[in-house]
């Protein structure tokens, strides 16, 4: 009777076991998916537009005439959107920096970001390929 | 007893179905939460490459349209019944189609997908305005192709040198209007006719001949070896659809997934 009685709890203990595991397992995956699906949002897509907005600006500003790093600093300073980061990089065959500008804060290790690339000539037809790069700032 | 260790294996099935059940709703519920940011996913890298190439396409578009009006010192305007194109100096300067050539080389070689055919712009310069061509022959020949949307036209010439000869021979009779306005240091000579038919009109600037011919079907021939400042103002029907100003270079975007898009070049200015 007593040794039934311990078959029965063993039983009773190795089923509970397997529904736990069973139902972590469930949740574990759910928890997978719902981390997966929330990663990207449509709404990331304004971070693309922001990054090509402002270096539109730029340029409409003839700010990437002059090839310097400050005058375009300066510029796209007050142009982002203080809920945005951003960096424009310029390569072309001209003598400033070799070749390459950076502009703009260093791009975050373990961010979403957003990249796009445009062409563009200076005043006297100097030609230079912007790459920009934008994501979210981190509120302080 | 049988009776109640039924009842208790039941109730053991009855707990198992429904913790199972309840573990599939979970899932359930997540695969579709993950199938709905798959297709957000899906939705974002299609409005990512679409951003890409607009953002090609109007920067190409902007970089040609600057070339080509410093290349060619040149101002454009329009309105809902007229354009206008100012030159300064000359019509074309002489490193315009080096600019374009280095311009293409260098964005076929940073974007494989793009391709820039400018071959009907390279031997002649037309700039096309709801289909008025404008066209550029060289530095010193401006020639505006036979329209009949064309009903007139507003020149205003500007010289360093003095003007010491003008020669015209209006013929009236026709549809057109013309105003006409040639400025110099000392002299100057100026028409303002309606229903006119034919125009020819002969300046001597400095020592250089200008010839001015327009006939009566809007074609215009005009040449200058003086260094002049000019501003031609084509008139037309009121039409509120116009376009806007193009030129035939053609932008070509192929991707390997079968993407393509071709256009005319618009031309931008600010």
């Amino acid at each position: 009777m007593v040794l039934r009685k311990n078959k029965k709890g063993f039983v009773f203990t190795l089923d509970l076991i397997l529904g736990f595991t069973i139902f972590f397992v469930a949740l574990s995956i759910s928890l997978f998916f719902v981390a997966r699906g929330s990663e990207i949002a449509i709404g990331d897509y304004q971070l693309s537009l922001v990054g090509s907005d402002v270096v539109n600006l730029l340029e409409n500003k003839n700010a990437f005439d002059s090839l310097d790093e400050e005058t375009i600093s300066n510029e796209m300073e007050s142009l982002i959107p203080t809920s945005y980061d951003m960096l424009v990089r310029l390569q072309g065959n001209f003598s400033q920096g070799n070749g390459t500008i950076e502009i703009g804060s260093e791009i975050p290790s373990k961010r979403l970001l957003i990249a796009g690339q445009r062409v563009g000539v200076t005043s006297n037809d100097t030609y230079y390929k912007i790459t920009y790069f934008t994501w979210p700032r981190l509120q302080e | 007893m049988i009776n109640k260790k039924m009842f208790g294996n039941r109730r053991g099935v009855l707990y198992t179905l429904s913790l199972t059940l309840f573990a599939l709703i979970i899932i359930a519920l997540a695969a579709l939460f993950f199938d709905s940011s798959s297709s957000s996913e899906s939705r974002l890298i299609e409005l990512a490459f679409t951003q890409k190439i607009v953002d090609l396409d109007d920067s190409i578009s902007k970089s040609m349209s600057k070339i080509v009006l410093n290349g060619m010192n040149m101002n454009l305007d329009y309105s809902n019944s007229s354009f206008t194109i100012s030159h300064f100096d000359s019509f074309e300067d002489s490193g315009l189609d080096d600019s374009i050539s280095s311009f293409v080389s260098n964005v076929e070689s940073d974007f494989r997908i793009v391709n820039i055919s400018w071959d009907d712009f390279e031997s002649q310069k037309p700039i096309v305005f709801d289909s008025i061509n404008y066209i550029v022959k060289d530095s010193k020949t401006i020639e505006i192709l036979e329209n009949e949307k064309i009903t007139g036209y507003e020149i205003n010439l500007s010289f360093s040198s003095n003007i010491t000869s003008c020669v015209d021979s209006i013929s009236g009779g026709g549809d057109l209007s013309f105003i006409f306005n040639a400025v110099s240091i000392d002299g100057g000579c100026s028409f303002n006719q309606a229903d006119v038919d034919d125009i020819d009109i002969d300046l001597v600037v400095g020592g250089v001949g200008i010839s001015l011919d327009i006939e009566s079907d809007g074609e215009l021939d005009f040449s200058s070896n003086a260094s002049i400042n000019s501003t031609i103002k084509v008139l037309f029907d009121e039409n509120d659809l116009v376009s806007g100003f193009s030129a035939p270079i053609e932008v070509l975007f192929l991707d390997v997934n079968n993407f393509s898009k071709r256009s005319n070049l618009s031309l931008v200015w600010s």
